[in-house]
């Protein structure tokens, strides 16, 4: 998977954990961001000083300084750059929210990976959103402003949350979009504690029918314990 | 003072309220005995006055030594007794000084004749004294006898008194603090042994009991208090245990089915496909482990009370219609029905105060629970009515019901009436404990009328909002 926005963004991740570290900068790495490892707020502050950086990732639960006092701190020199801060869900949380820390967005941890691709992006080409209007994969095209889309230039009649399912997954085509992606963004949805996937698998099984039914490339695909994709053949897996 | 013991301060007090209060009475006493004496030394000179007078010769020659039987019983009998007797022309006609004493007070004041007086003397150069004057006829002659005599024995006796009074006022106010003390070490010994027993109490011994050694005092309810505040927090204590236990229970069961999974994948020969399947299964683990967290934290937010509510008023026609339409889909794909018209009347549109996001996941979870529960084609009811207790809106399916010992304990956390059952269907066993917490913050009640056989009726009724009329 190649984001042409993705390349040469450098992502400064500031994580004590090694593993969750170290599996951060994979994954980012796998999605063409250039990545620098900090351990602590110590060495987090001297890289930002040493280097340019195009984004932070920033761990709340620090060993010696505080994520948000980093935050602060970082704010007052001046550094403007994006910040998406990762947080456990607690006090913290309201806080993040709260008191305007000058954070740019905020992840709960534990966090699906697609999620969090999906922040970096947006945050990434802050100012300009996606408002093409006109959407389509393989032989799907969906056209946003006369709220219609054809599946091999037939009509499908979908459902207006069917309709915003879709146009999601097709503005996220070839990535990874997960059930608290899909709540957060098409449901509205905030807490977590709410049984909303048995709801998502429901419609995501309706819309996949209306779709794919009799066709011969499937187009959505569930990937199991992560969340969905639309994807065409010449991207398929293996 | 303030770090003295009640104790103390109890014996503190009364030793100085008995203090004020001896002295007082020594006051009190003191000028009574005093006035007393001041009248009965009057007294005894207008009587030893009469003496005089009695034995007073008015024909001897006025001299020295005139009168010797009278100048001998003032000698022998009275003591400091000076004495002087006036002619009718005003002269002294007798006079005895007390020997030896005469200096002490060398001529008795000038007073109006013919008068029966009193008078106390004092001043720096003369000993205190009192002096009284009575005035008598021998034939046709007028006489004045007068008596004056030193208060030095009244005095003495006051002093006498103080003296026994200083004295005795200490050993007094000493025996009555010791009275007090021991009296006050009696009553609050039964504090001490209450504070003993206290301390005796931990966390892993709660459940031990004070004694009430009578049950009718002031430290009977203290103890009877303290008791039941002790069962409450034993209670508690139990429930907290029993949750903590279910928590870690509920916990290890995905990071078991994790482990294993993950063992049984690292075996050889799996190839990609089972490689998936296997990490695949352990994100679904994973999942449902992060979701159970997240339904724990809800619950000790909402315990802890960091929860913090917003309230305005919610339509519960809307937000009932609302949590329909969301999980309708869930019902259809069971082929169930689920109305928002309950015997074919259109939810009531009733205001509550309530924080709406809190409140919608009460009507979720009961909802989901009801779809979950409720076999395929069966039918799921939302309604919202007045009723003289307030609001209700009341969520009614046709599943299998639940018998009496099951339904008192639905709401308690982890609570599975079928156990093993509901994992099945993905759920955590708090959605319904968390559902009683958010219509129980939200002001509200909410409980479930069920049978066997006859499927549940769960009823969230909620305060009526001020000036709200009852809809007929």
């Amino acid at each position: 998977m190649s984001h042409p926005e993705a390349s040469h963004v450098r992502i400064l991740i500031v994580e004590d954990e090694v593993k969750v570290a170290r599996a951060l900068k994979e994954g980012l790495q796998a999605e063409q961001y250039e990545c620098a490892l900090a351990h602590t707020g110590e060495e987090a502050f001297f890289l930002l000083n040493a280097e340019p950086f195009d984004l932070v990732l920033l761990d709340l639960m620090l060993p010696g300084r505080d994520g948000l006092e980093i935050l602060s701190a970082m704010r007052r020199q001046g550094l403007d750059l994006p910040v998406l801060v990762l947080t456990a869900r607690d006090t913290v949380e309201d806080r993040v929210r709260g008191l305007d820390s000058g954070a740019d967005d905020y992840l709960t941890k534990p966090f699906a990976f697609p999620e969090l691709v999906a922040r970096l992006r947006a945050l990434s080409r802050r100012g300009r959103s996606d408002q093409t209007l006109k959407l389509a994969a393989a032989d799907l095209e969906m056209d946003v402003a006369a709220r219609t889309a054809r599946r091999d230039g037939a009509d499908l009649d979908l459902t207006q949350r069917e309709f915003a399912l879709l146009e999601y997954l097709l503005r996220n085509q070839g990535r990874i979009v997960s059930r608290e992606m899909l709540a957060r963004d098409v449901w509205q949805e905030t807490g977590r504690a709410t049984p909303l996937d048995n709801v998502i698998d429901v419609h995501i099984a309706r819309l996949r029918k209306k779709v794919d039914q009799g066709q011969g490339q499937k187009l959505i695909h569930t990937v199991r314990g992560v969340g969905f994709i639309i994807k065409t053949n010449t991207e398929a897996e293996a | 003072m303030r770090t003295k013991s009640i104790g103390f301060r109890i014996l503190l007090w009364y030793g100085v309220s008995i203090s004020l209060i001896l002295l007082v009475y020594s006051a009190l006493t003191f000028a009574f005995f005093y006035h007393r004496l001041d009248r009965d030394l009057t007294a005894d000179l207008f009587r030893d006055a009469e003496l005089v007078m009695a034995s007073f010769n008015p024909y001897e020659e006025a001299g020295p030594d005139s009168n010797p039987d009278l100048r001998d019983k003032l000698e022998t009998e009275w003591e400091e007794t000076w004495v002087e007797i006036l002619g009718p022309d005003g002269r002294v006609v007798f006079r005895y000084f007390p020997r030896g004493k005469a200096s002490l007070l060398d001529g008795l004041p000038a007073m109006d004749p013919a008068e029966r007086l009193e008078m106390n003397l004092k001043g720096p150069a003369q000993p205190h004294a009192k002096v009284v004057q009575v005035p008598f006829q021998v034939e046709e002659d007028r006489y004045d006898v007068r008596l004056a005599r030193t208060l030095w024995r009244p005095r003495r006796e006051l002093t006498t008194f103080l003296l026994v009074q200083a004295l005795a006022l200490p050993v007094g106010v000493f025996i009555s603090c010791l009275g007090g003390y021991f009296l006050t070490r009696r009553v609050l010994s039964p504090i001490g042994r209450l504070v003993a027993k206290a301390q005796k109490i931990t966390a892993e011994r709660l459940a031990e009991r004070l004694p009430v050694e009578n049950p009718h005092d002031e430290l009977g309810h203290l103890a009877t208090m303290f008791n039941q505040t002790l069962a409450r927090v034993e209670a508690s204590f139990n429930e907290l245990k029993r949750f903590t236990a279910d928590a870690s229970h509920e916990l290890r069961t995905p990071l078991t089915a994790m482990r294993s999974v993950g063992e049984i994948g690292l075996r050889e020969g799996q190839g990609e496909e089972g490689l998936r399947e296997t990490i695949a299964s352990m994100l679904e683990e994973a999942d449902r482990m992060a979701r159970l967290v997240d339904s724990l934290l809800t619950l000790s937010r909402a315990d802890s009370g960091k929860a913090s509510l917003v309230f305005a008023p919610v339509d519960l026609a809307d937000l009932a219609a609302e949590v329909a339409e969301y999980l309708e889909v869930l019902a259809e794909d069971k082929g169930q029905t689920l109305s928002t018209r309950a015997l074919g009347r259109p939810l009531a549109h009733l205001l509550v105060r309530a924080d709406r996001l809190v409140l919608r996941q009460a009507v979720v979870n009961i909802l989901d629970n009801a779809i979950k529960y409720t076999p395929e084609g069966g039918r799921i009811a939302l309604s919202v009515t007045d009723s003289p207790e307030g609001p209700v809106l009341a969520i009614a399916d046709t599943g299998p019901g639940l018998a009496p010992e099951h339904a008192a304990l639905i709401f308690e956390r982890f609570y599975r009436a079928d156990k093993g059952r509901c994992r099945d269907f993905g759920g955590t066993g708090l959605g319904l404990a968390i559902a009683k917490w958010a219509v129980e913050a939200n002001g509200g009640r909410i409980r479930v009328v069920t049978e066997p056989g006859l499927g549940c009726r769960f009823l969230l009724v909620f305060p009526r909002l001020n000036g709200q009329p009852l809809e007929t």
